[in-house]
């Protein structure tokens, strides 16, 4: 053999035996995520259905931006933070983490680097994500293209900008742990009570959330007002709000898969959540999360259980102008009988949404009208106009009053002063 | 006593001659170096450099007709801030819908109320011409623009918009000798008179136009001229300077 | 006679049942009519109950108009080119698909224009306007309005709209707004370009002029394909 003749031998079994070990390297780091005895594929397409389920794209976006480069910024009463880009960017994302470094983040609320992160990322919740799902999630998100994309710098205004007072809060209001399967329920009722608690974190806004940030067990799912959005989650155990009692599991499915029910639609930031996040799972995790909201129990303490009173308490006048209003504005489509053309049209008579203590909703439905989230059930959604520009403050209080109390309904009357505030609250988060 | 006096009016004499020598001759022309000492010593007297030739006088252009007092606004109206919401629905096209733009109209949020009401005004007035905020001032009633303003002043100024560092000489401490104060004397830096905005935030091209347009006499609606005054006394520097700690370049 | 009789009962009792159709089941809660009128209740407050505007300057009219630049309108609004927060948040949760119904459906609808407003600019003002639009400024590159927005400013299928009938301060907002830049298109531009070029009189003089404008007999758009464009235009197909 000529000397030429062996240095190519010689350079392409380097070669080789570079290429299979950078091969290798690679499959060995994918496979730290694999699930048992799962593809990559498969994994990463767990992994998609997981990030959905846990709706990582709505604060991991901006508005205009691509997905999952971050950047997406959250107003809060302490300041406004910027999220962070979870693409595998090596420099800005999450290029250089491995699978337990996600885990350890979802798990204790700790960065890769060790700094705590704001309760703005609801670990408290994804606390409950076991092991397997945090891996699937880890492989989708490095499945993705790495979007080049500098993270902003938070703007909390003084003391909460210090992150080592998360010490205090995380002390009271965060407990560290996967979710326990409750023996005593069946396999559907867990499932639901992961999802929901878990991926789902919908107490992150249907609880109450106090002046330091945090809500506290016993409270969960009572309903809040959300800050700064000035949009009122209602209480999932109370009935009287959007309390699930008198609610089939099949309503309840219809409205988070699809948008829209017999018993009303989705609307404010739930609409986004459909749209982003609930329209892809399951049935069977829909009517999984529609079993455990079911269960939970009717508490009477939430800050929202005010004796409602009814008709007998607002004066002749306002119902009178009410009425007016609503015939010409309103019977057209929710009918004079408030019982509305469901599912399109949701009925305002017994609705929940209607007759809450909480006022906030039914303002400012009238005020800024909406479409329900295109999804699959619902591809061609029906729309309700904004009144705000051609109805006065004491019309639109006059209307909103006249429909919360009639058909037997328990609400309480609104004031003009109550709309006027909600006005200036803001559309877009 | 006789010799005293006669050197005492010499003396006196001596000193008013070299008093009108550095008054009228020496000091006008240093000021002036191009004028000969005749000139000179006129112009010290008071004599124009031109006599006033044509009797046609350029019509005056429109000036505010707002009358600033403590009580421009009147008393704050409980829902003021929410009907100024409802309005402000179409002014979010070109200033945002949080009252901060997407590109160089100006930035209204956290602004003074007084500013964006006499503002507003001027606009109806013609004091001060847009085609677009012309139009729209002239279909708004007093009380509306009352309540765009407050509403406006009542939402959160963006993090740009906080002083960071002292700024530029030309913020800083002005020009006296031209008769440019301090930016920061009026505009809120320092201390704050009535009417006049705050920059810091605002959009580079919005600044660096309101200023040419002072300077060249197109805007007009800034009280006695004030600004008037000042923008033609600034150097292209100095604008660029005073456009750039505004906007944001952090000194 | 016991004829005429039974055939006016007959007679009656369909007119009842015809009429007892005709009213509206105020009573009957069935899902509403499968229909995009029904649909698009949402846009009725601002917009007009059939799209033909209403007396407010700024919202527009939109019966009528192209179903492309329809179309191009809603996506500008979900994505943020074009700010209007009741807009952006109505769209916020809308996909392309639909948005093609909606601008199918309005683009279909034949109203009868409203009255040209009464200008109140001057003469000399007006003629500015007039020759802006028809001939446009070739020194300073500004293309006649006609070139792109059709011979009788109807407007060109598929995407470029009609100017007649709509209100000056609109007109003049848009104008000032594409200037500026809040209002975007998909680049490149067109619109932001020649805006550019504009002075501010300018803006107030064309608006003006297209605002008194009343409707040509034939207002539909003209066909697609009748036009060359002497500028680039990223929202119009190619």
């Amino acid at each position: 053999m000529t000397r030429v003749r062996a240095r190519v031998l010689v350079g392409a079994l380097v070669m080789g035996v570079g290429l299979l070990t950078a091969s290798f390297l690679a499959a060995a780091q994918q496979s730290q995520f694999l699930g048992r005895g799962q593809s990559l594929n498969e994994t990463i397409a767990r992994g998609e259905y997981l990030a959905r389920v846990g709706d990582c794209v709505a604060c991991h976006t901006k508005h205009g931006g691509r997905p999952f480069a971050g950047g997406f910024a959250m107003l809060t009463p302490f300041g406004t933070l910027y999220s962070p880009n979870i693409t595998p960017d090596r420099q800005y994302g999450i290029g250089e983490w491995s699978a337990n470094d996600f885990y350890q983040m979802l798990h204790t609320g700790r960065s890769r680097n060790g700094a705590l992160l704001y309760p703005a990322m609801p670990f408290p919740a994804y606390t409950t994500v076991t092991r397997a799902d945090s891996d699937a999630i880890f492989a989708y998100l490095n499945s993705l293209k790495p979007i080049h994309e500098p993270n902003r710098v938070n703007e909390l205004r003084f003391p909460y900008n210090n992150r080592s007072l998360l010490m205090g809060w995380r002390a009271l209001y965060f407990r560290e742990g996967e979710y326990v399967p409750n023996p005593q329920q069946t396999k559907e009722w867990n499932r639901g009570a992961y999802l929901v608690a878990g991926l789902g974190h919908c107490a992150t806004c249907h609880t109450a959330i106090n002046a330091l940030g945090g809500s506290s067990d016993d409270r969960a799912f009572a309903g809040g007002l959300i800050p700064m959005q000035n949009w009122y989650a209602p209480s999932l155990t109370l009935n009287k709000e959007a309390g699930l009692g008198e609610w089939s599991i099949e309503d309840v499915s219809r409205l988070l898969k699809d948008g829209i029910s017999s018993h009303g639609a989705v609307y404010g930031p739930m609409a986004e959540v459909v749209h982003n996040s609930l329209q892809y799972l399951t049935e069977a995790d829909v009517r999984a999360m529609a079993v455990y909201l079911k269960t939970l129990p009717e508490r009477n303490d939430s800050p929202a259980s005010n004796p409602s009173r009814g008709a007998s308490q607002v004066s002749a006048s306002v119902l009178s102008a009410g009425s007016r209003i609503y015939r010409a504005q309103c019977e057209s489509c929710h009918l004079d009988n408030g019982l509305g053309r469901p599912p399109h049209y949701p009925p305002l008579a017994q609705n929940p949404s209607i007759q809450m203590a909480s006022a906030v909703n039914p303002i400012r439905m009238v005020l800024n009208g909406g479409y329900p989230p295109q999804t699959r059930g619902n591809p061609r959604p029906y729309g309700m106009p904004p009144f705000a520009q051609i109805m006065s403050d004491d019309d639109i209080a006059a209307v909103v009053t006249y429909v919360r109390v009639s058909w037997g309904n328990r609400g309480e009357r609104v004031t003009a002063d109550q709309v006027n505030s909600l006005r200036a609250a803001p559309l877009l988060d | 006593m006789k010799r005293v006096g006669l050197w005492g009016a010499l003396g006196t004499a001596a000193l008013v001659l070299i008093g009108m020598l550095v008054g009228f001759v020496w000091l006008p022309q240093s000021q002036d170096p191009s004028l000969s000492p005749f000139a000179a010593w006129c112009s010290a007297f008071g004599v124009p450099r031109t006599w006033l030739t044509s009797t046609s006088i350029a019509a005056q252009p429109r000036t505010s007709k707002v009358l600033l007092t403590h009580d421009l606004l009147g008393e704050a109206v409980s829902g003021d801030v929410g009907h100024g919401a409802t309005l402000a629905l179409r002014c979010s096209i070109c200033h945002g819908p949080t009252g901060i733009s997407y590109a160089d109209s100006p930035n209204l949020a956290g602004q003074y109320a007084a500013v964006i009401y006499k503002q507003l005004q001027d606009y109806r007035t013609g004091a001060r011409e847009n085609p677009i905020m012309t139009p729209m001032a002239q279909t708004l009633a007093d009380r509306q623009m009352r309540q765009l303003s407050v509403y406006y002043a009542s939402l959160p100024r963006p993090p740009a918009a906080a002083i960071a560092g002292r700024g530029p000489e030309i913020v800083r401490w002005g020009a006296p000798m031209r008769n440019i104060a301090p930016c920061g004397s009026c505009h809120g830096d320092i201390d704050h008179t009535m009417a006049s905005p705050w920059l810091k935030g605002e959009p580079r091209n919005y600044l660096r136009g309101q200023l040419i347009a002072f300077a060249d006499g197109t805007r007009t609606n800034d009280i006695n001229g004030q600004m008037r005054a000042m923008a033609q006394g600034l150097t292209k520097a100095e604008i660029e300077a005073a456009v750039g700690f505004y906007a944001g370049d952090v000194q | 006679m016991r004829g005429t009789i039974v055939a006016a009962l007959v007679f009656s009792l369909a007119a009842q049942m015809a009429l007892g159709q005709a009213k509206p089941a105020s009573h009957d809660n069935a899902p509403p009519p499968d229909t995009m009128e029904s649909r698009v209740q949402g846009c009725s407050t601002c917009h007009g109950s059939k799209g033909e505007g209403t007396q407010d300057d700024y919202f527009p009219r939109i019966a009528g108009k192209p179903q492309g630049y329809l179309l191009n309108q809603l996506r500008n609004f979900r994505d943020g080119r074009r700010s209007y927060p009741p807009m952006n948040y109505l769209l916020a949760y809308l996909h392309d698909d639909y948005f093609s119904d909606m601008a199918q459906h309005f683009a279909s609808l034949w109203i009868p224009f409203a009255k040209p407003e009464a200008s109140r600019l001057p003469p000399a003002q007006l003629s500015l306007g007039e020759k802006l639009v028809r001939q446009g400024n070739a020194a300073r590159s500004i293309p006649a309005c006609i070139t792109c927005h059709g011979p009788l400013l109807t407007g060109i299928d598929p995407g470029i709209p009609g100017l007649i009938g709509l209100h000056s301060r609109y007109i003049s907002a848009q104008l000032e707004s594409w200037r500026g830049g809040t209002r975007r298109a998909v680049p490149p531009d067109c619109m932001h370009d020649v805006a550019r070029r504009l002075q501010p009189e300018e803006i107030t003089a064309v608006a003006g002029w297209l605002a008194a404008q009343s409707a040509p007999a034939n207002p539909q758009p003209a066909p697609a394909g009748s036009w060359k464009p002497p500028v680039a235009c990223g929202s119009q197909p190619q």
